[in-house]
């Protein structure tokens, strides 16, 4: 479905049950273009909270990591990342296994043993925001001025990317289009209640 | 089907005793003649060219009535459309051919593609659109009117608009083309050129009576609502 069609689908099904004569969300699809990042971030995060279709929204972003740090992608939902994974793109010959941990006290803590042996990462707020990826690799210490310099993949819950033409096709399954288009409409018709 | 206007000119020289015929055989070869040429005519007080104005004149009468008027299929054979006009241009008051527009706009129409109209919003919805162009991805087709000029969000947007060109119906009378109004205007056209033939006090009667003809055509028309 294209961007094109999906609002047309949303503003139409906004109108289900009303007299489209009288109606005043008939001309409506300026409005609804301008819902929809809020709608996206809304579906999103209620898939991200249900381990059910956690998997549904995820998509991987390639990240820049400097000395162990990264920012992560705006559209990438943070509270997905309970079921997040992480690769290392250049390493393809052994099965990857990193393990994200919660809290910051555990993560900079010297590791010893087999905990040492796996690569671990956390998602931080250094700036106020949470959205600061931190990594080190297996066996590393952790060391605010040194660590990780390359690229690695997060495969994470994610808001559904903003088609850029109304002619573009919608990247998402067909089980999360449905629930978007629903979640348009009603946000058309001011029924979308905000997820805390 | 169409009327000939010289059906017409031949109903309303008929009853100001202008055509040729000293018997009624002769009355109705005149009559049936087309197209009438003034040596069909004999009447010394209005010349031929006249009755032509006489009918032309109340042709434009009642465009001036039906242009305005919610009568879309009166209104109908007046509407062209105006030049390709960007946001902002003021309201023309000539079609794309030049010709002077004389009633209500109709559609509002892309520029690009006629077949679609464009609807009504507030002119604030329309300056948020214009003033921030990048961020939006799907197409709408909004318009107002602000003062005599027209705002849109399209590249260019079309007015419908009814004209009336007095020198292209002249050409058409003298060619015997049909009315350019519906054909059940017929009695109208030949009740309102009947008005303009009074000469002193010759046919003063009888324009009297034909005036309340016509009138009574004319009050048939209503005024649409103008859009705001």
């Amino acid at each position: 479905m294209t961007y094109a069609e999906f609002i047309a689908s949303a503003c139409t099904q906004a109108l289900s049950g009303v007299d489209a004569n009288v109606s005043p969300i008939l001309d409506i699809e300026m409005v609804a273009e301008a819902l929809v990042p809020t709608v996206f971030q809304q579906v999103a995060a209620r898939y991200a909270a249900d381990p059910d279709k956690r998997s549904l929204l995820r998509r991987t972003h390639t990240i820049a990591l400097t000395n162990g740090i990264a920012d992560l992608p705006d559209e990438a939902l943070s509270a997905g990342k309970a079921g997040a994974i992480v690769n290392d793109p250049t390493d393809v010959t052994v099965a990857q296994n990193a393990s994200m941990v919660w809290y910051w006290n555990d993560f900079v803590a010297p590791r010893s043993g087999l905990l040492a042996q796996i690569p671990q990462w956390i998602i931080n707020d250094d700036d106020g925001l949470l959205n600061t990826f931190h990594y080190l690799e297996a066996n590393e210490t952790y060391d605010p001025s040194s660590g990780f310099t390359g690229n690695l993949e997060i495969m994470i819950s994610s808001v559904p990317e903003i088609p850029a033409t109304a002619a573009t096709t919608l990247n998402v399954p067909g089980e999360a289009l449905s629930d978007l288009i629903s979640a348009l409409a009603s946000a058309l018709r001011n029924q979308m209640k905000a997820v805390a | 089907m169409g009327v000939p206007y010289h059906d017409i000119l031949a109903a309303v020289a008929m009853r100001t005793n202008a055509l040729n015929g000293a018997s009624a055989a002769a009355l109705e070869t005149t009559y049936n003649v087309r197209p009438l040429t003034a040596a069909n005519f004999q009447s010394t007080i209005f010349p031929f060219t006249d009755y032509r104005t006489a009918i032309l004149s109340a042709e434009q009468k009642l465009a001036q009535v039906i242009a305005p008027s919610n009568d879309e299929a009166m209104r109908a054979p007046l509407f062209t459309q105006t030049a390709a006009l960007a946001s902002g241009a003021v309201l023309p008051a000539v079609n794309s051919a030049g010709v002077s527009i004389i009633g209500h706009y109709g559609a509002v129409l892309d520029g690009t593609d006629t077949s679609v109209a464009c609807t009504k919003q507030p002119v604030q919805v329309i300056r948020r659109r214009l003033a921030t162009p990048a961020i939006w991805k799907i197409p709408v087709y909004y318009f107002a009117y602000t003062g005599n000029r027209i705002e849109h969000t399209r590249t260019t947007v079309i007015l419908e608009c009814p004209v009336y060109d007095y020198e292209a119906q002249v050409t058409a009378f003298n060619a015997n083309d049909d009315m350019l109004l519906a054909d059940g205007l017929m009695e109208a056209l030949i009740c309102g050129g009947m008005t303009m033939l009074v000469r002193d006090d010759e046919w003063l009667s009888q324009a009297q009576q034909f005036v309340t003809y016509f009138n009574n055509t004319l009050a048939r028309f209503v005024p649409a609502e103008k859009a705001a």
